[in-house]
C-alpha cells in the first residue's frame, strides 16, 4: 500500500525554436526528470527538497497525475494509474498547489468546499457535504470567513482553504507544493500541527519544501538535483551536502 | 539579406499581407494558394508544422464542425447531393465552408510565422516602427500575460479534476456550471494583475513626462 513512482522519466515537450540575436534558430533543450523509485506509504511524511528548477514541482505533478510520464509507472495502492484521468487520481491523492489561488473557484468560502461535491454527487447527499464542510471550516479556523470571497482572503487563509477543500475528498495521500511559502510563524506552526494530525490519521504526505521548519516532521527526505531524484534517506541521516 | 528576412518587421509585413489577402480574396483557388505560401513561409522560418497540428488539434476539430454547419445549413446554389428530394450538400455551402476553413488556416499559419520571433524581438520591431509607446506597452503586457493566464486555466482545470470532477461523467448543465467556476479565477487573476501592474508602472513614473527619456 503506497503511492509509488517506478522507473519514471518525464521530459517536457520541446518549446518552439527561437531566433537568436545572430539570426539563427535555436531550440532550447527540454527539462527531463528521472526517478527510479519513490514510495510514499500511508501514515508517513516525506519531504522533497532541492534547488530551484531541479524538478521538485515536476515530481509533485507526476505524483498526482497532472503530468503523465513517458516511461515508467505511477502506482497507487498497487493499481497502475499511469495516464489515467485526473479524477481517478483525485479520489485517492489530494494536491495543494504552490499558489493556492489557482485552485479556488467559488464565490464564497463555504461554496468552495461544497461546489465540486454538489456537481459530482446526488442531491440527497448534499446535506452530508454541508456538514463535512462545516466541520472542516471549524478545524481550519475559517468559520468566521464562510461568506467571504476566497480571492479576497490573505495568502495564509487561502492556503488553509485550499487544503480544506482538498480534504473534502478524504484522500489517502496528500501532495503539497511549498505549503509554507508566504506564511507567518503562527500559520506554519498550525500547518505543522495539521500535517502531523493527518499523518497520524493515516494519510501519506509528500511535502515539497525549502522550509527547515517542516523538515523535522518528515521521516524521510528526497532530494532532486538537476532532474534526478537522487537521495531518499531518513531525515536525520541525509547528508548535508545533498541539501540545497 | 538573410538578416532582413529574419527581422520581425519583415515577418509582420508578410503576415499583414497574407491575412489581408485571406480576408479580401474570395476565390477558393487563390485562398488555397495563399495558405500554401503561408505554410511554406512558416516552414522556412523554422516553425514545426507537425507540432502545430498536435497543439491546434482542438481548433482544427472546431474548424471541421464549423465547416459541417456551413455545408448543412447553406442551401443555395447547385445541388450536389440530394436525398429523397432534400438537398443535403449545395455548391454554395461547400464553397463557403472551404473559404471559412482556409481563411482560418491562413490566420493560424500567420500566427505560426510570428511565433518564431521572441516577444522581445516583436516589441523592439514595434518600437522601431515608431508606434506609440502606450500601444507597444499594451502589446508587451498582453504577450507576457497570455502564458500566465493559460497556466492558471490549466492549473484550475487540473485542481477541479483532482477534487474528483470527471467532466465526462456529469450532465451538460453541470458541465456548464463547472466551466463557469473555471472562468472565475482567471478573471480575478487578470483584474488583480492589471491593478498591480498599473500601480507598479505609476511608481516607476510611466507616463509622468510628455517627453520620453528613451525610445
Amino acid at each position: 500500500m503506497a503511492l509509488k513512482l517506478s522507473k519514471v522519466c518525464y521530459r517536457y515537450p520541446e518549446s518552439a525554436p527561437q531566433q537568436s540575436r545572430a539570426g539563427d534558430l535555436a531550440t532550447p533543450s527540454p527539462f527531463t526528470l528521472r526517478c527510479d523509485s519513490l514510495e510514499i506509504e500511508p501514515a508517513t511524511m516525506v519531504c522533497v527538497t532541492g534547488a530551484n528548477g531541479s524538478g521538485k514541482s515536476t515530481l509533485s505533478r507526476l505524483l498526482c497525475g497532472i503530468l503523465t510520464p513517458q516511461a515508467g509507472a505511477v502506482l497507487i495502492d498497487g493499481d497502475d494509474l499511469t495516464g489515467a484521468p485526473l479524477a481517478a487520481f483525485g479520489r485517492r491523492v489530494g494536491y495543494v498547489f504552490q499558489e493556492p489561488a489557482h485552485q479556488l473557484f467559488a464565490t464564497t468560502v463555504i461554496e468552495e468546499l461544497t461546489c465540486i461535491g454538489q456537481l459530482t454527487t446526488a442531491r440527497r447527499e448534499h446535506p452530508c457535504l454541508q456538514q463535512r464542510a462545516e466541520a472542516l471550516l471549524r478545524r481550519f479556523n475559517l468559520s468566521d470567513l464562510r461568506e467571504r470571497s476566497p480571492q479576497r482572503l490573505s495568502h495564509g487563509e487561502q492556503q488553509r482553504l485550499a487544503l480544506a477543500a482538498v480534504l473534502m475528498q478524504e484522500p489517502r495521500y496528500l501532495v503539497l507544493d511549498e505549503p509554507s511559502s508566504g506564511l507567518d510563524a503562527a500559520s506554519v506552526e498550525f500547518l505543522c500541527q495539521l500535517l502531523n494530525e493527518l499523518c497520524q490519521q493515516g494519510a501519506g504526505c509528500c511535502v515539497i519544501t525549502h522550509d527547515p521548519r517542516l523538515r523535522p516532521l518528515c521521516g524521510r527526505e528526497v532530494t532532486t538535483v538537476a532532474g534526478e531524484v537522487c537521495c531518499s534517506t531518513p531525515t536525520a541521516a541525509c547528508p548535508d551536502k545533498a541539501r540545497p | 539579406m538573410k538578416r532582413l528576412l529574419r527581422d520581425a518587421r519583415t515577418k509582420m509585413a508578410l503576415v499583414t499581407l497574407l491575412t489581408t489577402g485571406a480576408v479580401v480574396i474570395a476565390q477558393l483557388g487563390a485562398l488555397a494558394l495563399i495558405l500554401l505560401l503561408s505554410l511554406v513561409a512558416a516552414g522556412a522560418y523554422g516553425a514545426s508544422l507537425p507540432r502545430m497540428l498536435r497543439r491546434w488539434r482542438a481548433i482544427l476539430w472546431l474548424l471541421g464542425v464549423v465547416a459541417l454547419f456551413q455545408i448543412a445549413f447553406l442551401r443555395t446554389g447547385r445541388a450536389l447531393l440530394t436525398l429523397a428530394g432534400v438537398m443535403l450538400v449545395s455548391s454554395d455551402g461547400l464553397r463557403v465552408a472551404g473559404q471559412v476553413s482556409v481563411r482560418y488556416l491562413i490566420i493560424m499559419a500567420a500566427a505560426l510565422i510570428m511565433s518564431t520571433s521572441s516577444a522581445r524581438d516583436v516589441t523592439q520591431a514595434l518600437t522601431r516602427l515608431r508606434l506609440p509607446t502606450t500601444f507597444v506597452f499594451m502589446v508587451i503586457v498582453t504577450v507576457q500575460f497570455i502564458p500566465r493566464f493559460a497556466q492558471l486555466f490549466r492549473d484550475s482545470l487540473a485542481a477541479m479534476q483532482l477534487r474528483g470532477l470527471d467532466f465526462r461523467r456529469i450532465s451538460l448543465i453541470k458541465r456548464a456550471r463547472a466551466y463557469l467556476y473555471l472562468i472565475f479565477p482567471v478573471i480575478a487573476a487578470a483584474l488583480i494583475a492589471a491593478q498591480d501592474l498599473a500601480i507598479a508602472m505609476e511608481t516607476r513614473g510611466f507616463g509622468a513626462y510628455k517627453k520620453r527619456s528613451a525610445r
